[in-house]
């Protein structure tokens, strides 16, 4: 009996061993793998390859997107927003109707307006843990750890230059910390300028100055204009600096900057302008999309059967607004049709006319790239900024500027002379040169102090009302109900 | 005993014993012959010479000659024992010593009573008891002469007892020979047999009692008369004859804690669980899903952004259940306190859902042949849309209202213009009102020796859609096998089980609902003369007819799961008392998703600049489980212990695929991807593995069936948090008191035949968020053409390297009870768990970059319920049986503590006090009589435009009453049994809040075309000073519709009683049988949602959505044959 029991206790005994033993040996069990599909977030700005991959995702999130991309939404809302684009009239998203009739809201309902707020922020999240990332690193090469760097500071740029002409104070997010960002106020017009102005310039030193491969080194041959280059961060530099007002001087040299690297830019034929890796091309996006060129063209060129009210990338819910058709002055090439407008005519004889600066809207094939920054702005900033400076006439004037626009869409020299008046032309070209492209009369209205007198008018014509606070789009009702430090725009 | 006594307690087995026991016995033979002496005579004599006599006859006889009369307790001591009488002159002590000689009664005489009763065994006797003693041997054996090892044999009135060896024989030592032996086993019917030195094979018989019903728990079986923690278990008996493809449907309402809702009635659609509510705010509230033994996920996640049949009539996930065959299905047992829980750890936080298979019998081959045929509708409980005339009639007015004239060129109004004013068509009828076709048929054979036994069985089933003929319907095939083997000395055991199933779904890729319902009432003919889609387009050959339902025919959208499930548990019984066993377990849940887009199915103008193209997603699910545990039993005197240690390996990996094809030259081609111009990687779901390590024991102290405690302790670790905060520790301890055994209670209350009271307190936790949220990871950022030719990379979300386990303490008190032989019991339980640490993707300001972040929140969530079940056995006789089952909850979730909620993004989401899915609502304001518009009211209860939002409207869709009620009658051959779902909630108004399905009243529509309304909408508004519920019609989209459902008045009672199922069964009698030579048949007709009780007026108080096809209403036929 008792060595019975002896032994069954040995037993247990030993059982009792041998499981603790196996126990212990599996705690790193639970060890995973990192992921398939993901990479440990440490590792990833170890190596160049991956640091890069991380860094282009910008660019295809800056043309991708589920209901168009950022050109798109900017280009379609504030320009629906201002006088250039009518919206079809069986339309009835919200997001498009509120533009187009100066009646955005922001309420548990939903916040219509809020898109560009939050798509802008996802891309300068990443452009912050990218430059948190390249930062802490050691590993890279210089040369690509410096455009990648420089690529980052120019991107969050010209994030926080849309956010600030379209929402106004913003809050300045700099890291990818919740913790901070969470708990962020929105920062003063001044201070986001500053912000801008000081990422461009460490973004200039940075980037290289010509344009650079999947390796980041420069292109031997055939250069792709979709990665910013420092000619990218000047002419981004001019127009911010002309946009914050009282740096005339620094916007004229920024913009001669580039003007002057002619054998990099260069003027092209109306029609040539928007083709992909044009000499005009300061910077442009490489589209993402197949059986497309730009979402911009696809958008904007109509079908046979006119506007259409369908909803997405793939919808063509507007046409060119009268109010601009009649902008154009006799005589002006870009409104011939063919040319930058083109028309689509009904049976029962209704015509729509459209923006024909793209002009592929479903080939495969791709010619086109859309167009971020281009040289025709950097001869208008230069000329406004040498208009406010007193530089009105003569040679290297802000007439003369003015002149080289002109002269390419074949109208003849401007009978300006006056500051005011010169200053009244610019804008008027302004109009007619940017139309339809990233919502730019939407920002001239509004830095230009007109913009009452203007959407009191333009604001009939769509059958609503216009209140000044709609000026600046709602921040979305849900960043305001989860931050404890914003405010809404005031009005909403 | 004396034996046993000494070695318990280790007195040494030696002569110092043996001497006290001679010193003992002296003592006892001296007070002996001090005690015999007794009473003097009485000097009555009897003369009685009668023969053979009943002692009845001689008591009679003795009060005649002396005036004696004898009292006795009639119930113990039988007077009708023939004795032979030859007195003559005999002193009535004579007599009286005759009479009794032998039966073990004594008598006294007081005055002039006899008084017999039982008699004190003398210590004489008890002695002489001891010496005659003897040692009982037997067997204990099942009605099957399958062994029975571990059920106690026990000495009647004494506290001997010992338990059965594995092949169920016993040996009791020193019993007196007239002992009566008392032989029980869990599950079997208690048997008392007189004490023979050899008695053989004692046969149990399985128990009808249902508190002996064997109940699945976590790693190992108890009953309802002994558990301490809550579990329901539905038997095979009230799954099988339910025409259902997921198991959980035919257990829907049976079971108090246990909400089930069926999220559509298309075929494979998701199934939502909770038990006991729902204690996470966020992360994750279903139950774990175990079968036999083998943990499964808990939900289907598919493909397509996340659902499996997003592409399909109805956005939903779909569920892994529905890849089991019901009728496969022994048992479901659902665990629900944290005593049945607790020692699944983290993973049973939402309690658990244990599914047992049906195993092998031993017996000679039996053959079973199950056929069903069967039918479904979508009923549609009088929600009616408008007709063409009113149709039209609310559209001129709605242009009327707007002061717009809908001749206008400028109007686009095709409804009115281009479309046949004259048509009308009840799309609903046309669309959903089909004829939904199943067959089943099942084939099981099973049988096996003493040693092995087995179980096929294979089954095959199909059932189509009410939707127009689209596919192939649902053709699903299974096949599941079962083996056990034990080595003839029963202590080596296997046991294989496998489960496969093939599931083939083809349903139209868009929604017919929407068309359905919304489609204006005289929209065209679907299809042109020629057999193409007709788009009806206008002048300007633009399309007009673009919810065309039967466009949605050209794109079929098809699913093919198969799922696997098999595990293999062996155990070795290495001494009596302890046992190794190990659970193997394997799962692999495979889908294939293919998702057209044709062109065809684009709109003529649109087709030059769209390219067709198809998604094919496959999802593999795999995943493996190793479970080695040590159990150890003894049972003693003083009570019975079993403990349990073990531990748990568990890995599960999903990969998923997300492939699309863009550009072919035919729609035909869509198939075969590659025919595509081009192909890319969707990559929208990131492959997980999560590993799982626990380590777990349980301790179970049985006192006499009397004392139940149990106590279980798991540690568990997870991956899902950082390097520090993985390993957790969850416990329960539960105690489980059986009165009934007290026997002084019984004598006071007879009609009591149980009664236990149970509690239990315990901690489980969630870990329910998902992989590598603590860690900042990239994943590849997928393009259909790469930016620049660079495969770039994203990050996945916003890291937090803080995360801990959420935590969930369950309070649960019960009270169960058995009145008249357990003809009816009653149990009613409490139950209380708070939640804490609660795990939340905390939304967070778009400013940084994403709009939530997983967090560790500081509130807590409580779940209070009572739960009631009632069974009762109405009547029963040999030859009709009517039982009812009742069983109701009454539940509330409320957020108890939520410390600075108002500072918090929750702040306009949660109150506390309130339960977590409530809705802050306005209050609806009504229409305004001059304006013909919605209003709500401001704090003021004034009505305005624009109200305030107040805290004292809330609604939330919990359900706080609910229940089933059950009632089978069975009458010789035939059996009824029918069962209604009953439920209290709140619900949405399909009169205002129709869930953007459509636009609001007067509107066209253009893009989706939905423009009908329900009838509901005649009572509108027309001219002023018109008090009406619904504003005036309008063409102006959301005119203010959208406000409404902002207010109180969007939500509805949609409390429900549902008859869910109907079964009538004919069980064809013997002498039938023997002709066609089967040993049993079975006719069944069955019905499934025969009838709806509501105040709801949407189209189903259960799924609540305009969207989702209702529970189909179901018949089926079908005869079950054993060969």
């Amino acid at each position: 009996m008792k060595n019975k029991f002896k032994k069954t206790l040995n037993y247990k005994f030993l059982l009792f061993l041998g499981l603790i033993t196996l126990a212990s040996g599996c705690e790193s069990f639970i060890e995973t793998d990192p992921p398939s599909n993901r990479l440990n977030g440490l590792n990833v700005f170890k190596r160049n390859e991956t640091a890069i991959a991380a860094v282009t995702e910008l660019y295809g999130k800056l043309v991708s997107g589920a209901t168009g991309n950022i050109v798109n939404n900017v280009s379609l809302q504030a320009g629906l927003s201002a006088d250039e684009l009518t919206l079809f009239n069986s339309v009835n998203d919200l997001t498009h109707l509120s533009a187009y009739k100066n009646n955005f809201r922001a309420s548990q309902a939903g916040t219509y307006g809020g898109a560009i707020w939050t798509t802008l922020y996802q891309y300068i999240l990443s452009a912050n843990s990218s430059i948190e990332g390249l930062e802490s690193s050691d590993s890279l090469y210089p040369i690509v750890k410096n455009q990648l760097l420089g690529e980052c500071y120019f991107v969050r740029s010209f994030c926080f230059f849309y956010l600030t002409t379209l929402y106004g104070d913003v809050p300045l997010a700099l890291t990818s910390d919740p913790n901070i960002n969470n708990n962020l106020k929105r920062s003063s017009k001044d201070d986001v300028y500053s912000q801008m102005i000081s990422d461009l310039k460490l973004a200039k030193q940075l980037l290289s100055s010509s344009y650079v491969n999947r390796d980041m080194l420069p292109y031997s041959s055939n250069a792709e204009r979709i990665r910013p280059n420092r000619g990218a961060a000047n002419a981004l530099l001019a127009r911010v600096y002309l946009f914050w007002g009282g740096h005339d001087i620094e916007a004229e040299a920024a913009a001669t900057e580039v003007i002057n690297q002619t054998e990099l830019y260069e003027l092209q034929p109306l029609n040539n302008v928007f083709l992909k890796n044009s000499k005009e091309a300061i910077w442009q996006l490489q589209p993402i999309r197949t059986g497309r060129n730009t979402d911009n063209g696809f958008m904007f060129i109509l079908p046979s059967t006119g506007p259409n009210a369908t909803a997405g990338i793939n919808g063509n819910p507007v046409y060119l607004s009268n109010s601009l058709l009649n902008s154009f002055e006799p005589g002006d090439a870009r409104s011939s049709i063919g040319m930058w407008v083109n028309r689509t005519i009904l049976p029962n004889g209704t015509v729509y006319n459209y923006p024909y600066k793209y002009k592929v809207k479903a080939v495969s094939a791709v010619t086109e790239y859309e167009m971020v920054l281009r040289l025709g702005e950097q001869y208008l900033i230069r000329a406004e900024a040498r208009a406010k400076q007193g530089n009105l006439t003569g040679a290297n004037s802000a007439a003369s500027d003015l002149n080289i626009i002109r002269a390419r869409a074949g109208l003849p020299a401007t009978t300006a002379t006056s500051q005011l008046s010169l200053y009244e032309a610019i804008l008027n070209e302004r109009r007619t040169e940017l139309f339809a492209e990233w919502g730019h009369r939407w920002l001239d209205i509004k830095r230009s102090g007109k913009i009452d007198q203007i959407m009191n008018i333009a604001t009939t014509e769509k059958l609503s009302t216009w209140r000044n606070f709609q000026k600046y789009y709602p921040i979305p009702f849900a960043d305001i109900q989860y931050s404890r430090a914003l405010v809404q725009n005031e009005g909403y | 005993m004396y034996r046993n006594y000494t070695r318990f307690f280790r007195t040494p087995n030696g002569y110092v014993s043996k001497l006290i026991l001679v010193m003992k016995l002296t003592t006892f033979l001296l007070l002996i012959s001090l005690i015999q002496v007794n009473a003097a005579s009485f000097g009555q004599k009897v003369t009685l010479k009668a023969g053979e006599t009943t002692v009845n006859n001689i008591f009679k006889e003795i009060r005649k000659q002396t005036g004696y009369s004898v009292m006795l307790d009639k119930a113990n001591f039988k007077t009708d024992r023939k004795v032979t009488a030859n007195f003559n002159n005999a002193s009535i002590q004579m007599v009286m010593d005759q009479v009794l000689e032998g039966t073990g009664f004594t008598y006294v005489i007081e005055d002039k009573n006899i008084i017999v009763e039982q008699k004190e065994k003398s210590l004489i006797d008890r002695i002489v008891d001891r010496f005659a003693a003897i040692d009982v041997t037997g067997k204990v054996l099942d009605s099957d002469g399958k062994p029975l090892p571990g059920a106690t044999v026990a000495v009647k009135g004494t506290k001997i007892s010992t338990t059965t060896q594995n092949d169920g024989s016993f040996t009791l030592k020193a019993v007196s020979d007239d002992a009566v032996l008392v032989i029980s086993y869990m599950g079997f019917e208690a048997k008392e047999i007189k004490a023979e030195q050899n008695i053989g094979s004692i046969r149990l018989v399985a128990s009808t009692n249902p508190l002996d019903e064997v109940q699945v728990i976590a790693y190992g079986t108890t009953t309802r008369r002994l558990s301490t923690g809550n579990t329901t278990t539905i038997k095979s008996k009230d799954i099988e004859n339910q025409p259902v493809a997921n198991p959980l449907l035919a257990i829907q309402g049976r079971v108090p804690g246990l909400v089930i809702i069926q999220q559509t009635g298309v075929s494979g659609g998701g199934v939502t669980v909770r038990i006991q509510g729902q204690n996470s705010m966020q992360s994750g509230n279903d139950p774990f899903f175990v079968i036999d033994g083998m943990p499964i996920d808990s939900k289907l996640s598919g493909l397509n952004g996340g659902m499996i049949f997003s592409n399909s009539s109805q956005t939903t996930e779909g569920h892994p259940l529905n890849y089991l065959n019901p009728t496969d299905i022994e048992s479901i047992d659902i665990l629900k306190d944290a005593d049945a829980t607790a020692i699944y750890g983290s993973r049973a936080a939402n309690g658990a859902i244990l599914i047992t298979t049906k195993k092998g019998k031993e017996g000679k081959l039996s053959l079973t042949a199950n056929l069903h045929y069967g039918f479904g509708q979508a009923p549609y409980n009088g929600f009616e849309m408008l007709n063409t005339r009113d149709y039209l009639d609310m559209r001129y007015e709605a242009y009327r209202n707007d002061g717009l004239d809908w001749r206008n060129t400028n109007v686009d109004a095709p409804d009115l213009k281009l479309w046949d004013t004259t048509r009308y068509t009840n799309w609903r009828k046309e669309l959903i009102g089909g004829t939904a076709l199943s067959q089943r048929a099942q084939l099981s054979l099973s049988g096996g020796s003493k040693n092995t036994q087995y179980r096929i069985s294979g089954n095959y089933n199909k059932s189509t859609t009410v939707f127009p003929d689209s596919g192939n319907g649902n053709p699903a095939a299974s096949f599941s096998a079962n083996l056990n083997s034990n080595s003839p000395n029963n202590r080596f055991k296997f046991q294989w089980n496998t489960n496969y199933q093939y599931n083939k779904n083809e349903l139209p890729k868009g929604n017919f609902l929407q068309a359905a319902l919304f489609l204006a009432p005289n929209a065209p003919e679907p299809y042109n003369l020629d057999g193409t889609i007709n788009w009806a387009p206008d002048m300007n050959g633009k399309s007009t007819y673009l919810l065309n339902p039967f466009v949605q025919l050209s794109d079929i959208y098809r699913n093919i799961t198969t799922n696997l499930v098999s595990n293999m548990i062996v155990s070795y019984k290495i001494l009596e008392e302890l046992n190794l066993q190990t659970n193997f377990g394997f799962s692999n849940l495979q889908t294939e998703d293919f998702v057209p887009t044709s062109k065809s199915s684009v709109r003529p103008e649109d087709r030059s600049s769209t390219q067709n193209q198809a998604i094919y997603g496959s999802r593999n699910s795999l995943s493996w489980i190793v479970e080695p545990q040590i159990n150890y039993k003894r049972t003693t005197s003083i009570g019975k212990v079993d403990f349990l240690i073990g531990t748990t390996l568990n890995s599960s990996v999903i990969n998923s695929k997300n492939i699309t094809g863009v550009n072919y030259p035919s729609d035909e081609l869509l198939k075969n991807i590659f025919s595509a111009a081009s192909i890319f990687s969707l990559g929208s779901i990131p492959d997980q593995q999560n590993k799982y390590l626990a380590y777990f024991s349980r301790l179970t102290y049985n006192l006499k069936d009397k004392y139940v405690l149990n106590l279980t302790a798991r540690r568990d670790g997870s991956p899902r948090f950082g390097e520090n905060k993985r390993f957790s520790n969850f416990y329960s301890i539960g105690g489980a008191w059986v009165f009934s055994q007290e026997k002084e209670l019984l004598r006071v209350i007879p009609w009591l035949s149980f009664g236990k009271l149970r509690a239990s307190y315990g901690v489980t936790g969630n870990d329910q968020i998902g992989e590598y949220q603590y860690i900042r990871t990239y994943r590849s950022y997928s393009l259909p053409v790469p930016y620049q030719g660079i495969s770039s990379l994203q990050a996945s979300g916003l890291p937090n390297p803080d995360l801990v386990w959420e935590r969930v303490r369950k309070i649960s008190l019960a009270l169960d009870l058995g009145f008249l032989n357990d003809r009816i019991s009653l149990s009613v339980n409490y139950s209380r768990n708070s939640s804490d640490n609660q795990l939340l993707s905390v939304p967070l300001a778009s400013i940084n970059g994403f709009t939530s972040m997983v967090r560790n929140l500081d509130a807590t969530v409580e779940n209070k319920s009572f739960e009631y079940q009632l069974n009762s056995v109405n009547i029963k006789n040999s030859r009709l049986e009517w039982t009812t089952n009742l069983n109701v909850t009454v539940a509330r979730n409320k957020l108890v503590r939520y410390p600075n909620l108002e500072k918090s993004p929750y702040a306009g989401i949660y109150v506390v006090g309130q339960p977590i899915d409530i809705q802050r609502l306005y209050r609806f304001g009504g229409v305004n009589s001059s304006t013909g518009m919605y209003q709500q009211l401001d704090k003021n209860g004034n009505p305005t435009d624009y109200g305030q939002m107040e805290d004292q409207i809330f609604r939330s869709l919990a359900t706080p009453f609910y229940g089933g009620l059950q009632n089978t009658i069975k009458f010789d051959n035939f059996s009824f049994d029918f069962f209604i779902q009953f439920t209290k909630q709140w619900g949405l108004n399909t009169k205002y809040n129709n869930g953007y399905v459509a636009t609001s009243p007067g509107v066209f529509d253009s893009f989706t075309g939905a423009s009908n309304q329900p009838i509901t909408v005649l009572k509108r508004w027309q001219k002023p000073g018109d008090n009406t519920e619904i504003a005036k019609f309008s063409t102006m989209p959301y005119n203010g519709s959208e406000q409404v459902s902002y207010t109180d008045a969007a939500w509805k009672d949609a409390s429900f009683a549902r008859l869910k199922n109907l079964s009538i069964s004919w069980k064809l009698p013997s002498s039938i049988n023997q002709k066609v030579g089967v040993q049993s048949a079975t006719l069944i007709a069955s019905g499934q949602n025969l009838l709806t009780f509501t105040n709801y007026d949407g189209p189903d108080p259960e799924t609540q959505s305009l969207l989702a096809l209702p529970p189909l209403r179901v018949f089926t036929l079908g005869i079950n044959i054993v060969l």
